[in-house]
């Protein structure tokens, strides 16, 4: 029998060095099927980002993966090598993080960074890499790309920012986008624009997706089914529709109402 | 501001700031000046580093005339005749029946310019049989300017290209430790403080002693450049490790991660160009400490060797206190030391000024 596109079993990470009983994420099971929307919603600190991150093997060396199976593609990324997670990172899955400022490195301009994920995952040269960013940047909306290429970080406003991350993420296009608070940084008329743009993506690029956000109103309009954690366990597992018609935990009932859905 | 101006980048702001400082300027100048005669060594000097004539030897400074018999005429030099006096000590006196007036681009000694192009014209210089001494000669009756100028090529290069290996190894050592943590950290480190720990010019003497003494003067030239870089890494790399140890948990290297690029490129492209700013002020305050161990090397007859010239070993003419009494001029390359070394600290400090963020706030506004 085939795995859905993303199988996670069991997952479990501790701090390191400690004996005691206390799971950052305790024993997580999900799964996310190709072209659906997975949201993983919680309270910050409820080890959601914890969870991205250990789908791309990049945990922080304080924090160690003591249990779990994590299947992508049908292959246990856990057991990969170094050269099949250089070619998972970027190539097969990609992150979007919360804070596009901080993402991008100062001292570069915006078309370098884009360019470096295509030099690292693409047969591309020089000039058809130029033509691929400009079409990258007119995809994920952003007007005038010619002269955004040449500007940096700063000179961006929020926006736009998030905008060219995501022109980052996609250009080597992934299967799975992990969308850490793609959202959080961003005032609602842009939230309002950045889900429509993640859902043109979620098409054109035929992505699957998980989403790490706190907020059920993004939950409910874009995921397909929602796994809600509290304090590194897994209280709620279900359909997007069934969880926000019928939460079963405090939790749950917590985050919705503090959305105001 | 004109529009569509391409904005400035902080960097060049800070350049801009520089050039206002009158201190900034002056420096820049000179040690544009100090370059400029090493690399045109060759056709500034008015004879090749190893012309020597004994009847001229610990000839004073020759005096330029431009007054011919109570008229005015070209500038010209007399003859120098060597004669003594009661107490035996040599005085040169004019011998005014030799007359040699200054020529520019005059035929001389030969050489190849850069060891390209070949030729024997010098900017300026005077006729045979005379000789100009303009700083003076040392004791084999060598021109004591021209050596300067040939000897500024090894003096004032010695401290670029040693900061350069050093810095490069520095900046990768200490990247490297920082990024990858752990016991990559751990050995890296001590081996640092090792190097840290041996006091630098002993080291210096020591690792000179360890090479074959018969060598040209390339080859010694070669060695000194890496002995320095030898000593000087560590204490960079140390600086660096810690920056990279704070700049490696900033998103845009988890991002550069999950995009797949490689640890080498990240610390490349992502780390190691955040911590210019403090080591393009660590580079200038960094060559006068080269420049002076040359010196330093040379003086103790360990560097460049005669006939060869470094401002290093023209100064170690100078070790006696009977000989600078008699030819205080030559002490004009530990002046020369003295100005390249304060230049260089002088730029550094200013440097430091302008880019160093944490100095930034506290800087009365000017």
């Amino acid at each position: 029998m085939s795995r859905p596109l993303l199988d996670i079993q069991d997952l479990t990470i501790k701090l390191r060095g400690q004996q005691d009983e206390r799971c950052i994420v305790d024993h997580i099971n999900f799964s996310l099927q190709t072209l659906e929307t997975l949201a993983l919603v919680g309270a910050s600190g409820s080890g959601k980002t914890t969870i991205g991150l250990s789908i791309l093997q990049l945990l922080s060396p304080a924090m160690q993966m003591t249990n779990g199976k994590i299947y992508f593609q049908n292959e246990n990324i856990v057991e990969f090598g170094r050269e099949q997670l250089v070619k998972l990172r970027g190539g097969q899955i990609g992150m979007i993080f919360q804070d596009p400022l901080s993402a991008f490195n100062p001292l570069f301009t915006i078309g370098f960074q884009i360019e470096e994920s295509l030099k690292y995952h693409t047969a591309l040269n020089r000039k058809q890499r130029q033509e691929k960013i400009l079409e990258l940047l007119d995809i994920v909306g952003i007007g005038d790309p010619k002269r955004i290429v040449r500007q940096y970080p700063h000179q961006l406003s929020g926006g736009m920012r998030q905008r060219a991350m995501i022109a980052q993420v996609i250009s080597t296009q992934p299967k799975l986008i992990i969308a850490d608070e793609p959202t959080s940084s961003l005032d609602v008329t842009l939230q309002a624009k950045m889900i429509g743009l993640f859902k043109k993506l979620k098409k054109e690029f035929q992505l699957s997706m998980i989403l790490i956000v706190h907020d059920f109103g993004v939950v409910k309009a874009m995921a397909d089914s929602v796994v809600v954690l509290s304090q590194g366990q897994m209280v709620e597992n279900g359909k997007a529709q069934d969880v926000l018609n019928n939460p079963d935990h405090s939790t749950t009932k917590k985050l919705i109402q503090a959305a105001g859905i | 501001m004109k529009k569509n101006k391409k904005p400035l980048t902080p960097f060049q702001i800070a350049m801009g700031n520089l050039w206002q400082k009158p201190a900034v300027r002056i420096c820049l100048s000179v040690l544009i000046l100090f370059y400029f005669g090493a690399l045109f060594a060759d056709i500034l000097s008015p004879y090749r580093f190893d012309n020597e004539d004994r009847n001229y030897s610990y000839c004073p400074p020759m005096k330029i005339h431009m007054v011919d018999e109570g008229k005015p005429s070209r500038p010209f030099v007399y003859g120098m005749l060597l004669t003594f006096d009661e107490f035996h000590k040599r005085v040169y006196v004019e011998d005014k029946s030799q007359k040699y007036p200054l020529k520019l681009f005059v035929e001389g000694d030969t050489y190849k310019f850069l060891e390209v192009v070949k030729g024997n014209r010098h900017a300026f210089g005077v006729g045979l049989p005379g000789r100009l001494h303009i700083w003076g000669a040392d004791s084999r009756g060598r021109d004591l300017f021209s050596r300067i100028l040939y000897g500024a090529r090894v003096s004032l290069t010695i401290g670029i290209v040693g900061v350069a290996i050093s810095f490069f190894i520095g900046l990768l050592i200490g990247g490297i430790a920082g990024y990858y943590g752990g016991w990559v950290d751990g050995v890296l480190m001590r081996v640092c403080e090792m190097f840290m720990m041996i006091p630098g010019f002993y080291l210096m003497l020591a690792l000179r002693a360890a090479v074959p003494a018969n060598l040209s003067s390339l080859q010694v030239y070669f060695f000194i450049v890496i002995i320095f870089s030898f000593i000087g890494w560590a204490s960079l790399a140390r600086v660096i490790r810690g920056m990279s140890l704070s700049l490696k948990e900033r998103d845009y290297v988890l991002v550069a991660k999950t995009i797949g690029i490689s640890d080498m490129r990240i610390i490349l492209t992502h780390i190691l160009p955040h911590t210019f700013s403090y080591s393009i002020v660590a580079i200038m305050l960094s060559i006068p400490g080269y420049i002076l161990g040359e010196s330093a090397l040379s003086l103790l007859g360990l560097g460049i060797q005669d006939p060869f010239a470094s401002w290093g070993n023209l100064l170690s003419e100078a070790m006696s206190i009977v000989q600078i009494q008699f030819a205080p001029w030559i002490l004009i390359p530990g002046l020369l030391i003295f100005t390249a070394v304060i230049c260089f600290n002088i730029l550094g400090d200013a440097l430091r000024d302008e880019l160093d963020p944490l100095l930034k706030g506290e800087r009365p506004s000017s």
